[in-house]
């Protein structure tokens, strides 16, 4: 579970990103945050992800209060999140198996696990054919499913995912839709903040908005509610 | 550490050396020069103190007897130089004794020396002199002077003096030139593996995200700047070994008295595991210096 307090970050410019909101993500959920360029989405992704820390009120995740965290607890608080960003950011000089192997090779695995592990989760995003390919082989929403099985590889609870259908066709978005509505109905609770307004509007999912740094909506079976 | 872990270090920083080839090698052989004029000068100091130690353990005065001395006040004079304090053994050597000494130096030529046999022998007698203890040689030396019948001493005290002061020049130069020659070398290091670090912070970057320990993150890069010091150290250590067979083989033909080398074998002793030590520490530094500099994780 994911619980904000009274969350607020100013940043040392002095430009206010959040201010005081507050909200909580159970277990299983799936959640977009939605809202208009620069109305905090990043800075709420990035105090999820402890790449910033709020400068008032708590972000506890799972029952720790992740404000306070020492950095060198930090990279355990990560390994219980799956990220996927805009851009992919994939390895260009491994191949598919090999991005994906790296995150577990990160976190001390064996090879036997490695073994395991990989082909399962290439074929959960459907992609077990091309794990010998290289990211430039291969089309956007692919890259965007390697993506998606680098950060499902270590079993995370929580999957952030930054725009991850914003450099994609409508119909490759839509199926990484699909794939991360099947993924989450495995148990994986997703948040994503996203610009996508077809996207949101038809998955019925729950959707908290913000703007200039304040939740001015938060629904069950929200929409994306903003003209593009 | 988990083996696995380790495992991939190695792989990454053994990545990390081949793919900036060039950049490692110009900082190995930074440490090759600094590890090259460490080890000639502690090549140097070594066989200088070798032969301080030699010099010493030879250590004796040679006092010639004054031609006029009779045999009888020759024999005197021996005893009362065993009298001397600090003299342990004295040992005579007549003229002819000597002779034929020298004649066994010339061994074929022999029969140059043949015009000065007997009456005509130019030599001189002699007493050899061993000391209790070295430091105070000097002053028997002083007190040996002023015995009557004594023509002239003769000690390799001068020598050894020389040579300490030699010594003592090398230790003192090469410290500061090595001190320059590691600084450096730690700089170059650093700045290769700063490179590195900035050719793979996209990787980096995804190895945050996905929960990598900052010391996971950072060892890749030390253990490649270990790397590139271990091989300086075994380059240079080789370029020791090749050219001091050679430069010893020179001076041995020269044939100078008091030069006496270290071999081969007992100086590689010394410096392989020194230099095996210094490069990986060199290396170790240069890469965390980079590390904590621009490995912000």
């Amino acid at each position: 579970m994911i619980i904000f307090s009274n969350v607020s970050k100013v940043y040392e410019n002095g430009s206010t990103a959040l201010n005081n909101i507050s909200f909580f993500i159970e277990r299983g959920e799936f959640v977009f945050v939605v809202g208009p360029s620069g109305a905090g989405k990043s800075t709420l992704i990035k105090l999820l992800m402890h790449e910033e820390t709020a400068t008032a009120g708590e972000v506890i995740i799972d029952g720790v209060t992740v404000n306070n965290l020492k950095q060198d607890q930090i990279p355990y608080l990560r390994r219980n999140m799956g990220v996927v960003f805009q851009d992919f950011r994939l390895l260009p000089k491994k191949t598919v198996y090999e991005n994906v192997s790296f995150a577990m090779e990160i976190v001390g695995a064996t090879r036997r696990e490695i073994r395991r592990q990989v082909p399962t989760v290439l074929s959960l995003v459907g992609l077990s054919h091309k794990a010998k390919s290289y990211p430039s082989q291969l089309s956007g929403g692919e890259q965007q499913r390697v993506a998606l099985a680098r950060a499902l590889v270590n079993n995370p609870s929580f999957l952030i995912a930054d725009e991850p259908t914003g450099n994609l066709n409508p119909k490759t978005a839509q199926e990484i839709m699909e794939l991360l509505n099947d993924i989450n109905k495995r148990g994986t609770t997703i948040i994503m903040a996203t610009h996508a307004k077809e996207i949101v509007d038809q998955m019925k999912k729950r959707v908290i908005a913000i703007e200039d740094g304040e939740i001015v909506r938060d629904e069950a079976r929200g929409v994306y509610g903003y003209e593009n | 550490m988990k083996i696995n872990s380790v495992r991939y270090f190695m792989k990454e920083a053994g990545r990390n050396v081949f793919s900036n080839g060039w950049m490692s090698i110009a900082s190995m052989f930074t440490v090759v020069a600094s590890l090259l004029v460490f080890g000639i000068f502690m090549v140097l100091t070594l066989n200088v103190n070798h032969m301080v130690t030699k010099q010493e353990k030879d250590y004796e005065i040679t006092l010639t007897v004054d031609e006029n001395c009779t045999p009888e006040e020759t024999e005197q004079l021996g005893k009362t130089l065993a009298e001397v304090p600090n003299v342990s053994e004295v040992i005579f050597e007549s003229k002819d004794v000597r002779m034929e000494y020298l004649r066994e130096k010339f061994g074929e030529e022999a029969a140059l020396l043949d015009a000065y046999q007997g009456e005509e022998n130019p030599l001189r007698d002699w007493y050899k002199i061993r000391c209790v203890d070295l430091n105070q040689s000097e002053e028997t030396v002083e007190k040996i002077k002023e015995i009557g019948g004594v023509a002239r001493v003769i000690s390799n005290g001068e020598t050894i003096n020389k040579l300490t002061t030699v010594s003592s020049y090398i230790s003192q130069a090469s410290i500061w030139i090595m001190l320059a020659l590691t600084i450096i070398s730690v700089f170059i290091i650093a700045n290769t593996i700063k490179l590195a670090v900035f050719s793979r912070r996209k990787e980096i970057n995804i190895m945050k995200y996905v929960g990598a320990t900052d010391w996971f993150i950072r060892w890749p890069f030390i253990i490649e700047g270990m790397i590139i010091g271990l091989l300086g150290a075994i380059v240079s250590g080789m370029l020791i070994a090749l050219s001091y067979e050679g430069i010893i083989g020179v001076f041995t033909t020269l044939k100078i008295a008091f030069m006496d080398f270290i071999p081969l074998k007992d100086i590689m002793v010394y410096i392989s595991s020194l230099f095996l030590f210094m490069g990986i520490v060199l290396g170790a530094l240069g890469s965390l210096i980079a590390v904590r500099k621009h490995l912000k994780v």
